[in-house]
């Protein structure tokens, strides 16, 4: 890379003063992701070529060092690794060069200039390749492309399988493409791998659903494993009573930031930063506010329709939470405890069961907090409802509501355009790491 | 020829340095409006934001994708740009600043515009990418559903002044009627298909969040500031077209025409910006619903509309009954 003369370095300080950087979310990376960007002095970027920061946040499973190498490698020149670390002990991300540990709760110290500094720094570790640069497979095409005997069949070209004709929905023959989205698509879960087929940009069939997050036993004192905006539902969950307030504001942070993440994907990016910044605020006429210009009439227009889960569907899979009650299912461990009784508590349903539902859902369930909020005093609740639903333990483990509504995921997919398909998932609000409680 | 006796190079160094200005205001423009609408007030240093994004990706390293397709890959940006900066040359600021008065100056432009589903498509073809390839066609989806309604209202326009030429659609405004007024229904769905062609905020289904940046996914570096450039600069053009086209060009008081119009381009590009903000995007099916079944309808009733209301009273295109 040119331009890395000392006579650049002001200009350089400069450009890079305000970098852009890619997420990567580990055990307990959701929070810490989000209040980094409210921190730093950063734009998150959704494409990994043009970031210049790749923030591991959290803890980092062992099977992603592979993966993240190679997405490490994709980030130009300058470049440099951050890792948030979380609040409890591990060890740090394996083989990628980190730049800065920042420890739990320091983000507010950062020295920004100081990453800057580093990151435009050409001595830094990052800036020299990390993997040969060579095919990740060797070539079994045949001819110069790799287009093999006849027509476009035959071969692999670098271990990737070639697109096959297929008849589509309309009875022509259209090319099915493998094609595998996540796990760590910015806005989608963290940690969701999917195999699809993609005809056009119409989703032929999910062949395959991973969870990127491994297996992990549910630990009474180690909640903090319990995916984002749980740790009060979980702690009922192991019959240690919580307050309702301590409920209910992880459910209303958890809501606004998940709006914020479904508003970035409908393009509006200046209203998604209002709605995390103000996620842990419980100024009812601010969040009011923002609830009221992200429920606006063309934003419906969006989601209805797209994505439907009938209350068939929803009873027959045991769908659980928000993605439940938009389908008409009132299943709420909420209603059957006597303390959110003495406050009132009505459970919210809507019957569309599309992503407008779904968000309709949300939205109510923010106001329902709010208000909640405003008379819980200190009265304790023991029900384990968590934002995306209620955890149930079993003999033979624990079910996450994630885990639940993976099943609609799968089942809901197929023939849905592209759009409608990254829409529908973020509907669902899945969170892999609670998927991977067991 | 901007003002007589100059050199023509001249024009084509002025122009550069004033679309270069126009997207310095869209960008800063933007920063601002994002701002506002998370709730934060005017940023101060906003109009910094845009010379530190352009040296950002001057400093920022270009990295190819596997077995991508070089020229047509590289070619793209440099089109978009191209594109925008031609359409320009027929852009009247006043009756002697223009770069060259067209007798089919509407449909060199439109012509133009027609070029950007090429670059579109080279952008998503290029880099061998399933994203970005997905977000090139679904350019193609868009274009099939605004390019009728826009060329059918432009005809409109050029109805009053019953020419193609900018230069004779600007003087037969100044003569009688401004076309906002003839035909208001035709400036708003103009309105609407000049956010559609340089794909921007509602129309955002090309470097869509959903598509990880769709045709800037693989891009970085030079290559991607003279994307983003062009695309600004796209729609700076769009709106710039309005100006000619429905509000009169230079016409106005105590100021020379030109800086009329540079003020008028100046506010129309700020609303397109604005709205980009406030409204979701669209969903393709749909939009492709509203036009065929709404807006080429539309826009007929409004080419039928101002032909007879022209027939009935010759005075509204200031000709003599």
């Amino acid at each position: 890379m040119g331009l890395t003369a000392p006579r650049w370095a002001k200009l350089r300080r400069f450009a890079f003063a305000r970098p852009r950087a890619f997420p990567v979310l580990g055990w307990g990376g959701t929070n810490l992701w989000h209040t980094f960007l409210d921190t730093a002095p950063v734009d998150l970027s959704r494409a990994p070529h043009d970031a210049d920061l790749l923030v591991l946040a959290g803890e980092i499973p062992e099977s992603w060092v592979n993966c993240l190498l190679a997405l490490f490698e994709t980030l130009t020149l300058p470049r440099l690794a951050l890792w948030l670390q979380p609040g409890w002990p591990c060890t740090a991300p394996a083989k990628i060069p980190l730049g800065f540990t920042m420890a739990h709760g320091t983000l507010a110290d950062t020295d920004w200039t100081a990453v800057s500094e580093r990151l435009i720094d050409p001595q830094n570790p990052a800036s020299t390749p990390l993997l040969p640069d060579e095919p990740p497979a060797p070539w079994r095409g045949q001819g110069d492309h790799g287009q093999g005997g006849k027509g476009m069949m035959g071969g692999k070209p670098y271990g990737r399988p070639m697109a096959m004709t297929m008849e589509d929905r309309d009875n022509l023959a259209l090319d099915d493409v493998p094609t595998f989205l996540g796990p760590h698509f910015p806005g989608l879960p963290s940690g969701l791998e999917l195999e699809l087929r993609l005809q056009g940009d119409r989703i032929r069939q999910c062949q395959g659903l991973h969870n990127g997050f491994p297996e992990r036993p549910f630990e009474p004192e180690a909640i903090r494993y319990g995916g984002s905006g749980n740790a009060p539902a979980l702690q009922a969950l192991t019959g240690k009573p919580v307050t309702v307030a301590e409920l209910e504001r992880a459910r209303l942070a958890h809501h606004l930031g998940w709006m914020a993440d479904f508003l970035e994907l409908a393009g509006l990016h200046g209203l998604a930063e209002g709605l995390r910044r103000h996620r842990n605020s419980t100024d009812e006429k601010v969040i009011e506010d923002l609830l009221t210009a992200a429920q606006g009439i063309t934003l419906r227009r969006l989601g209805q329709g797209i994505g439907i889960i009938d209350r068939d569907g929803a009873l027959r899979w045991n769908l659980r939470g928000p993605v439940a009650r938009a389908s008409g299912v009132a299943v709420d461990a909420r209603s059957e405890d006597p303390a959110y009784r003495d406050l009132g508590f009505a459970i919210h349903t809507e019957t569309a069961g599309d992503v407008w539902a779904r968000f309709r859902v949300r939205t109510e369930e923010c106001r329902q907090s709010i208000r909640l909020l405003k008379r819980a005093g200190d009265a304790m609740t023991s029900a384990p409802e968590g934002p995306r639903g209620g955890f149930i333990k079993e003999q033979n483990g624990l079910t996450t509501p994630t885990a639940a509504n993976l099943t609609a995921l799968n089942e809901g997919l197929t023939g849905l355009e592209w759009y409608e398909a990254v829409l529908f998932i973020v509907s669902l609000d899945l969170d892999m790491e609670e998927a991977a409680l067991r | 020829m901007i003002a007589p006796g100059h050199p023509h190079w001249w024009a084509a160094v002025v122009a550069l340095g004033l679309v270069i200005l126009g997207v310095w205001w869209l960008a800063a423009l933007d920063d601002l409006f994002a701002a506002r609408a998370a709730g934060q007030g005017w940023r101060k240093d906003a109009w910094l934001a845009p010379v530190r994004a352009g040296l950002r990706h001057l400093f920022k390293e270009f990295r190819p994708t596997e077995r991508p397709d070089y020229p047509l890959w590289l070619a793209a940006p440099v089109l978009l740009v191209g594109l925008t900066m031609a359409s320009l040359t027929v852009l009247p600021l006043s009756p002697t600043w223009i770069g060259a008065d067209l007798s089919v100056g509407v449909v060199f432009f439109t012509a133009m515009f027609a070029l950007v589903l090429v670059a579109t498509f080279w952008a998503g073809w290029g880099p061998n990418s399933k994203y970005s390839l997905i977000a090139g066609y679904r350019f193609v989806g868009l274009m099939l559903a605004y390019e009728m309604p826009l060329a059918i209202t432009i005809i409109a326009v050029a109805l009053p002044a019953e020419s193609l030429r900018l230069g004779a659609i600007v003087a037969t405004q100044q003569d009688a009627y401004w076309n906002i007024l003839l035909q208001p229904l035709g400036f708003l769905i103009y309105l609407l298909c000049a956010m559609a062609v340089p794909f921007w905020g509602l129309f955002n289904v090309v470097n869509a969040p959903d598509l990880a940046d769709g045709t800037q996914e693989e891009l970085s570096g030079a290559p991607l500031l003279v994307w983003r450039f062009g695309r600004y600069a796209l729609l700076l053009t769009l709106a710039a077209f309005a100006v000619p086209l429905f509000l009169g060009g230079g016409a106005g008081p105590w100021l020379p025409a030109p800086l009329w119009s540079v003020l008028k381009i100046l506010l129309v590009s700020a609303v397109l910006v604005g709205l980009g903000h406030w409204l979701p995007r669209v969903r393709l099916d749909r939009f492709m619903e509203v036009a065929w079944v709404l807006l080429i309808p539309l826009s007929l009733v409004n080419l039928f509309l101002v032909g007879l209301l022209i027939l009935i009273w010759p005075e509204l295109a200031g000709k003599n009954p």
